[in-house]
């Protein structure tokens, strides 16, 4: 009996557990005390998204990775997991940008357990694809100023993913910010569980700076297909072929149009607390969804094709 | 609101994968909005195989 005792003795001298907000970090034994900066954004995400815990663990991209312009102005990587306002203000670039580090794995992330690979039949097709910066021809120039993203993204010669990849890399960024906005909304829902509203609001706004991109990559995706029906009708037929590509693009729509359903019953859910988001949400709303979703169905049928 | 080129001086063999933009808005402060580019650059030696050799991504 005493040897035990001397034993659980030994372990609470040697384990250690150190906290982060309210969520423990590992138990670790003394002679392993440091935690990684991975470690912490884990702890947090078990906090309030903890459905995306997994996706930390398996494909974190850290904040001090990723170069970040401010009104053009590229920013110093100050990022410190230990801080909790960190963690709360990077929370869903984190998740996008772990989202694109899974999704560089030849795949595509739905939700944390759903990643959907591309057969290397559909890999040998799509290479074969054209940029996505010929859509130019199938969206009107109103459009093409109006979109908050196209030139970021589509516009002629831009040196970026969803560009050079065609409708691979468009698919990877809607899934990327269908993710990042999901799990915001996740994390908006947990902290108003806590009765946390100041922390809900700031998990809300993050998912509505990047909600309307629903929108405006769905209008890139279908002016990619119309392009394809239009003046390319051999990958357009190859498109239609692309089953995984069709199971990525229907799964990731219902997983947005969720988050988008959660961000218009705010009114209800904040009740009096609306206030202090109405402001946000009127402005996104004026200035980036009603373009966009006017615009939208310009592509309907080509992007119901797409739908499995 | 007017988009801006993110990243003006990349060389020309990387491009930008894992792109994120954002717009802003802050009413409280003299400045409306901003907008928030992240971008994590890949070589571009040819973007397509690059995409689909299970290559890992080159973090700058």
């Amino acid at each position: 009996m005493k040897k035990i005792i001397s034993i659980l003795s030994l372990i609470n001298i040697f384990q250690f557990s150190f906290t982060l907000g309210n969520e423990p970090l590992p138990v670790k034994a003394k002679s392993q005390l440091t935690y990684s900066e991975k470690e912490y954004v884990e702890s947090f995400c078990r906090q309030y998204a903890p459905a995306y815990v997994s996706l930390i663990q398996s494909s974190y991209s850290s904040p001090n990775s990723w170069i970040r312009s401010i009104n053009g102005v590229v920013q110093e990587n100050t990022f410190n997991a230990q801080n909790r306002e960190h963690l709360i203000n990077e929370f869903e670039s984190i998740i996008h940008e772990t989202t694109h580090h899974k999704n560089s794995f030849n795949g595509f992330l739905i939700d944390p357990n759903t990643y959907l690979v591309l057969t290397d039949q559909e890999r040998q097709l799509s290479m074969k694809f054209f940029k996505s910066d010929a859509i130019e021809k199938v969206v009107s120039t109103e459009a093409q100023k109006k979109l908050f993203r196209y030139k970021t993204y589509v516009s002629p010669g831009v040196n970026v993913g969803a560009n050079n990849q065609g409708i691979i890399g468009l698919l990877d960024e809607y899934s990327a910010y269908q993710n990042g906005c999901t799990a915001a909304l996740i994390a908006y829902d947990n902290a108003l569980k806590n009765e946390d509203t100041t922390l809900a609001i700031t998990f809300l706004k993050q998912a509505l700076a990047t909600h309307f991109a629903y929108f405006e990559f769905n209008i890139f995706i279908g002016a990619y297909v119309k392009y394809a029906r239009l003046y390319n009708q051999e990958v357009y037929q190859q498109i239609l072929k692309l089953t995984t590509l069709k199971k990525v693009y229907t799964l990731n729509t219902q997983s947005f149009i969720n988050s988008l359903q959660i961000i218009q019953n705010a009114p209800t859910r904040l009740k009096g607390n609306y206030h202090l988001v109405k402001y946000t949400m009127d402005y996104y709303n004026t200035n980036y969804v009603d373009f966009s979703k006017t615009y939208m169905k310009n592509f309907e049928a080509d992007l119901q094709s797409l739908k499995i | 609101m007017t988009g801006f080129e993110p990243a003006t001086t990349r060389p020309p063999d990387v491009y930008a994968t894992g792109l994120r933009y954002i717009p802003i808005v802050q009413k409280y402060r003299n400045l409306l909005s901003f907008e928030i580019v992240i971008e994590i650059l890949q070589p571009a030696t040819n973007p397509l195989v690059t995409f689909f050799q299970n290559s890992i991504m080159v973090e700058l």
